[in-house]
Parts: structure tokens; C-alpha cells; sequence
């Protein structure tokens, strides 16, 4: 058990260095806390930034112009601000103070009035007036080419909206189908009332058991892909906090490599080899506070982002332990064979800091991996991160988490793990 | 009882054969001086013994223990004060020797106790609990010796620990080399300062290109060399020079006006310090004034280990 004094003398000297500390603790927290400022989600706060901040202009001001104002106001994620003309909204798109500016044309009224039956029917096939999108009803989005998709989502959420308010209208109007609309309108509203007494009833059954029903894995189906509830409120978090854990768990092969320069550079390592200590004692003693670092450093991360961006440890929290103790172990192995590489100090700041920051990127964690062309997913499996970003996937987000993928991944992990220690140890036995 | 025992070891490096056949033995209780030029050879015999280098041949045998790469059992009997320093500056003195008394199997009250006697062997005591990163070089250096010294082993390699003290610091470490003599560990000795070696060592090996070029007592070695008698002359001509023949040695130093050569005779033997030359001086003397040759100086070399190793290592410099 040699090994241990130099592991415990390895997590003093870091401890007395501040510098290093800092490195390594308070940095990644610094980060994560900057890029949540950044995207505008910090202890609970959400930035106005989060909606979509629409200008409304209203040259039609007719009622079902309005109308259509509000049931788009009513949307959570839309903010609308009236503005007199279309100059004044142009140029707040300019600015960047709304996304996109709505006109709602003087034509929007006459043009609905000229709307036919068939146009609703046509316009599946391409056809009729209602084949040119919002331009039939005079309403025009502008935005900057940035915002593009959302203009294209909020013209077809408009277009959608407008035809749902249209469509009775229209058919009243051509005298067809009164009653079906009517027994249909009533249908609608019979489901709506044994709706809403279903979800009454589900409360008062939560509120007679003390605390909340475990999650089953519908009803967190349901808040995952439905998006009421908590899970998804930061759901970009549950996947952007392991991403920058597995990165900074990795960045310290860099300090790692570091301290076995400086053994070198001391002339301690020297000291070290002639102990009686075994080769592999040397290398488990120098890895291990390293080891140990990762581990708080992961959990640290974990904790501030449940603390800082409300994320979900997902469903079942003790499924992140085999996962960040293995994506430690694969990262410090790495260390150690990365410090039996490099000479210098020199190299340490070029060639590891280009080698881990590749590495993060190519496994996707900058990203989320869901964003990335099929081609490097596969690339990416090349690399220690990306079995990790996987697990901590199942593991976060995935409402029903199969363990089987858990500890296949954490194998894999071990795989790496195994295979840097070995080359470590063998380059390291090579080094006079 | 021998300590150590080193036969026939052999080094290269590539085509560069860096320990040639060296053989030497240590014995309990004796300071082993080990000399040589840069690139003699010392530091990569001393790494063999200690087990950071693998002998291409030979054998090395630590009490009864044979191999090159000795257990962790036989590496506890070793103790190394390499020529660099090697102290964790972040670190204070005693958290340094208790780091590696610790490595050696000290713990609790012996560790305690052994990190106070060494404190105070090598003059630190009052500065245990400084960061050493603050220490003068004199300092360090008596703590590099110091850490050697934590498991009291019954073998202690040496490889340059003066460098770069002041006299005090050194006067102090070749104390306490003294008393890891007298308590009876067998100490090699490695050193370019020849005062400290004649100072210190009961035996000398002098090395040059990995080979053993004189080995034995100080004073038998110095026993062997003969006395010489140094002549300084201003322009030696051709002439002269025909005549003196190949019985004296000739140097030629300084540039320019100062230009000079030294002539050298060698003596068979002395009559307390005036050497006998073979070729008697007055007929040297003679044939210089002949040739009007002007005499600056004239001087006898007394036996002295530089002059030996000098001798027997070349005065051409060394890389």
C-alpha cells in the first residue's frame, strides 16, 4: 500500500495549488454557469430571450383578425407587441428586439369572404387559394434569415390557426353541414368536460396520499414528449451538463500529464523508481488522486446543474454512479498514457489540449448527439466520451432507462480504461 | 563483510558503449570515491547499481542480492542523493523526508523520530516547516542528502552532493557523509571536486570512457604517480626542442606576447620534496641557456589526486 502515500501526497500538492483547483473544480462551474447565462436559464430564471417575441401589425383590425392575435398570444412560448406601422416593426426585427413582424393586411377580411368549400378541399391537392399559404388570407412574416425556421414554424402555426377559425365559418356560410358542425362542436366539448373531471379527479387522488405517486414510465412518456412537465422544462440541460462533465472529466489529462512532468522535471520520478515501490504501485499512486478529482469534479457538476439549471438526474439517480466512475477511470487512464507520451510541458499545452478538445468535439459533447449526421455518430464511438454522452443519454433521458445499455456502455468505458492503463504501464516501463 | 560487489558491467547506449567492463567493491563502513570526466560514465554506473538502469552485462550484488533490478525488499538497503536535486518544492522540509520515509516503510513515532534526526544531521531544524521551494541552493541540497539518509540504508549513493554549496553547507554534508561511514553504511561517492574526495574517501576509482583506469587507496595511487618538475619558457625554438628529445613533455598555453611553453620532466624517484629527474635538470637548464631560451618559472609537481587523474584522464576537454 505504498501507492497511497504518494496518491495522498499527489491530492495535497493539488489542493495547495489554488491555481489548480481552480482548474479543475470551479472552472467547469464557471463555464456551465456562463453558457447558462448565455442561453438564458440560471437558478430558475428564464430569460424573456426563451419565446419567440412576434410584431403584430393590424391593417385589417377586424374581429377575426383579433381573434387570431390572441389565440396565438395564448401560447406559451409566443410574446406579441403591437406596433402602428410596419416600419416601426421592421425595424424592431432589425434590432433584434421582436423575432419576426406579422402583417395582417386590409385585404385579410375580403379575402376570407372570397373562400370557398372547395378551396379547403383543393388545397390538400396544391390547388385553389389556399395553396399560397398565408399570402391567401394577406398576412405577410419578415424576419432576419437567423430566424428563418422559426418564421417558417410560427407561418405555418398562423396558417393552421386560421384555418380552424376559417373553416365553420366558411361552411356556414355555404349552408352545408349545419348540423354535423353543430353535433361535432358539441361532441368536442362533451370530451373536454370528461376531461376535465378525469384530471380532477387524478388531483384529489394525488393529494390524499401523502407525496407524489411514483413516476410511472407513461406519465413521464407523457411529460417528456408532451413537455408539461419539469423534466423538459431544461431538458437542453439534461443533455448539455454530461456533455461538458465527460469533456472536463477528460481536461484532466492534462493536469495529469503535468504532475508527471513534474515528477520528471523535479527529479523526483527518479526518487519515485528507485523506492520500493512496484512499477504498477508508481502508476496506481500517481493515477489515483487524479481518480478521486474526476469523481467530485463529476458530482459537483451533476449537483450545480440540478441546483443552477433544474436539470433531471433522470429516473433513477443511482444509475449516474457506474457511469461517472467509469468515464473517471477511462479518463485518468488516458491521463496516464497521454503523461508517458508527452516531454515537455510545451507539449502538454499543444498537443493534449488539441487531442481532448478533438476528442469532445467529434464525440459530440458540445452538441447534443442527436444533432449530429449518422457518419459521426460511428466516428465518434472511436472515443471514450461518446460510450459515456450514450449511458448518461439512457440514463437522463430516456423515461424507461434499460440497464442493459447502462453496462454495456460502462463495460466499453472499462474496455478503454483498461487498454490506456496497459499501454501506460508499458510506456512508462520503456522510459529511462 | 562486502556490501557491494560490481563485476564486469557493461552499458551502451546505441554505438556508444558507456560502461565498459567496470569492476569495483564497497565495503561496510567505507566512502568509495568514484571519479571520472563528464561522460566517464559515473552517473550511468551509479543509475545500474541503484536499479534505474538495466546492465547490458555483468552482474551487481547487494548483500548476498544479485540482479540489476532489485525487490522492493533490496531497494529499502539503497539510498540515493542524485547529482539534481529532487525535493517537492511545494512542500516543506519535513513533509518531504516524511513523504519518503514513508515510501521506505517508516511510519508513526520511528518516522517522527527519524525525520528529527535527520533535520538536525543536515542543519534544518529550525526550518522544518518552510516550503522548500524558499530554501537557498544550500539548503536544498542538504535536504536532497537528507532524504537519502530517512531509512538509514546500509548503501548510499552519492553523485555529486556539493554542487553548488558554499563551503559551510559542504564542510557539513562531507560531515555528514562521515557519520554515515562511521555508523557503518558503505557510501559511493561520485565528485569532480578532488579536495573533497582526498578529503572524505578511503578508496578511489578514477574512470574515463566506462573503463577502470586506477583503483585502490588514496595514497597508494598517489604512491604510483611520479614527481615532476614543471620548466615555463618563453619561444622554445626549433632547435631547442630537437635537443631536449622526447624525455620532456611540452604544453604550450596563452596567445600572442604571453605565448609560453611548459616543459615537463618526469622523476623516478624523490628525496623528500626534491624530485630526481632521470635527465638531469641542470643539463635542461643548460641547453635552454645555449639556445637563449628565457626561463619564467621553475617549479616540482607534487603528487596530488588532480594530477593523477589528469594524468590518466587527458587535459583535452570534455563535453
Amino acid at each position: 500500500m505504498n501507492w497511497w502515500h504518494l496518491t495522498r501526497k499527489d491530492l495535497m500538492l493539488q489542493l495547495r495549488d489554488r491555481r489548480s483547483f481552480v482548474v479543475l473544480l470551479v472552472m467547469p462551474l464557471i463555464f456551465i454557469a456562463i453558457i447558462g447565462l448565455s442561453t438564458g436559464q440560471l437558478l430558475g430564471w428564464r430569460d424573456r430571450n426563451q419565446v419567440v417575441k412576434v410584431a403584430w401589425i393590424d391593417h385589417d383590425r377586424g374581429e377575426l383578425a383579433t381573434r387570431l392575435r390572441e389565440k396565438l398570444d395564448q401560447r406559451e412560448e409566443v410574446e406579441i407587441t403591437l406596433f402602428a406601422d410596419h416600419e416601426a416593426a421592421s425595424r424592431a426585427v432589425f434590432t433584434g428586439k421582436c423575432t419576426l413582424a406579422v402583417t395582417v393586411g386590409d385585404q385579410f377580411q375580403p379575402k376570407i369572404d372570397e373562400l370557398q368549400l372547395r378551396d379547403f378541399f383543393a388545397r390538400s391537392k396544391g390547388r385553389g387559394r389556399l395553396a399560397s399559404g398565408l399570402a391567401a388570407f394577406d398576412i405577410s412574416v419578415e424576419t432576419k434569415p437567423s430566424w428563418g425556421w422559426v418564421s417558417r414554424l410560427v407561418s405555418d402555426t398562423l396558417y393552421s390557426l386560421t384555418l380552424a377559425d376559417i373553416f365553420p365559418t366558411v361552411a356556414q356560410r355555404h349552408n352545408l353541414g349545419r348540423v354535423l358542425i353543430n353535433n361535432m362542436q358539441q361532441a368536442v366539448e362533451e370530451e373536454e368536460t370528461e376531461a376535465a373531471a378525469a384530471r380532477a379527479s387524478a388531483n384529489s387522488e394525488a393529494n390524499a396520499v401523502p407525496g407524489e405517486p411514483p413516476l410511472t414510465a407513461q406519465s413521464v412518456a407523457v411529460q417528456t414528449t408532451i413537455g408539461e412537465g419539469k423534466a423538459t422544462k431544461n431538458a437542453m440541460y439534461d443533455t448539455l451538463i454530461p456533455g461538458f462533465t465527460v469533456m472536463f472529466a477528460f481536461y484532466l489529462v492534462i493536469t495529469m500529464a503535468r504532475s508527471f512532468i513534474a515528477e520528471r522535471d523535479l527529479g523526483t520520478l527518479r526518487r519515485l523508481r528507485l523506492a520500493p515501490l512496484t512499477p504498477a504501485g508508481l502508476l496506481i499512486g500517481k493515477t489515483l488522486p487524479f481518480l478521486l478529482i474526476s469523481l467530485l469534479q463529476s458530482v459537483a457538476l451533476f449537483g450545480f446543474g440540478r441546483l443552477m439549471f433544474d436539470m433531471s438526474w433522470g429516473v433513477q439517480p443511482l444509475l449516474l454512479i457506474p457511469i461517472i466512475v467509469c468515464t473517471s477511470f477511462a479518463a485518468t487512464s488516458l491521463g496516464l498514457l497521454v503523461a508517458t507520451l508527452v516531454r515537455t510541458d510545451a507539449q502538454v499545452s499543444s498537443y493534449t489540449n488539441l487531442v481532448v478538445t478533438s476528442m469532445a468535439g467529434i464525440s459530440g459533447c458540445f452538441l447534443p448527439r442527436d444533432w449530429m449526421p449518422e457518419l459521426m455518430k460511428h466516428v465518434s464511438l472511436g472515443t471514450p466520451h461518446a460510450w459515456s454522452l450514450i449511458a448518461y443519454a439512457e440514463a437522463l433521458t430516456n423515461p424507461r432507462p434499460e440497464l442493459s445499455v447502462i453496462a454495456m456502455n460502462c463495460l466499453v468505458l472499462l474496455a478503454f480504461s483498461a487498454a490506456f492503463f496497459i499501454a501506460g504501464c508499458w510506456r512508462f516501463r520503456s522510459l529511462k | 563483510m562486502n556490501r557491494l560487489d560490481v563485476v564486469k558491467l557493461q552499458k551502451s547506449f546505441g554505438a556508444a558503449r558507456v560502461v565498459d567492463g567496470l569492476s569495483f567493491s564497497v565495503e561496510s563502513g567505507e566512502i568509495f570515491g568514484l571519479l571520472g570526466p563528464n561522460g566517464a560514465g559515473k552517473t550511468t554506473t551509479m543509475s545500474i547499481i541503484a536499479g534505474l538502469l538495466e546492465a547490458d552485462a555483468g552482474e551487481i550484488r547487494l548483500n548476498g542480492y544479485t540482479g540489476g533490478k532489485f525487490s522492493a525488499e533490496t531497494r529499502k538497503q539503497l539510498g540515493l542523493a542524485p547529482q539534481d536535486l529532487a525535493i517537492y518544492p511545494d512542500l516543506t522540509a519535513r513533509e518531504n523526508l516524511e513523504f519518503f520515509g514513508k515510501l521506505y516503510g517508516l511510519h508513526g513515532v520511528e518516522l517522527a523520530r527519524r525525520c528529527d534526526e535527520v533535520l538536525g544531521q543536515i542543519g534544518l531544524t529550525a526550518q522544518a516547516n518552510v516550503h522548500t521551494g524558499k530554501f537557498s541552493g544550500g539548503m536544498k541540497r542538504r535536504l536532497n542528502f537528507g532524504v537519502a539518509l530517512m531509512h538509514q540504508p546500509p548503501l548510499l549513493i552519492l553523485d555529486e552532493p556539493t554542487v553548488g554549496v558554499d563551503p559551510q553547507s559542504r564542510n557539513h554534508l562531507l560531515d555528514c557523509v562521515r557519520q554515515e561511514a562511521s555508523r557503518g553504511a558503505a557510501v559511493i561517492y561520485a565528485s569532480h571536486y578532488m579536495e573533497e574526495v582526498s578529503a572524505v574517501c578511503h578508496r578511489v576509482a578514477i574512470i574515463d570512457h566506462g573503463r577502470l583506469l586506477a583503483l585502490g587507496r588514496l595514497d597508494d595511487l598517489l604512491r604510483q604517480l611520479t614527481p615532476e618538475i614543471s620548466i615555463c619558457v618563453r619561444e622554445l625554438p626549433a632547435t631547442a626542442r630537437e635537443r631536449l628529445g622526447s624525455r620532456v613533455r611540452y604544453e604550450i598555453s596563452g596567445n600572442g606576447n604571453s605565448m609560453e611553453t611548459r616543459l615537463t620532466l618526469a622523476a623516478q624517484s624523490s628525496v623528500g620534496d626534491v624530485p630526481s629527474p632521470t635527465w638531469p635538470l641542470q643539463q635542461v637548464l643548460e641547453i635552454l641557456d645555449a639556445e637563449q631560451v628565457q626561463v619564467v618559472s621553475i617549479e616540482t609537481l607534487q603528487s596530488s589526486l588532480e594530477r593523477l587523474f589528469l594524468e590518466l584522464t587527458g587535459r583535452s576537454l570534455r563535453d
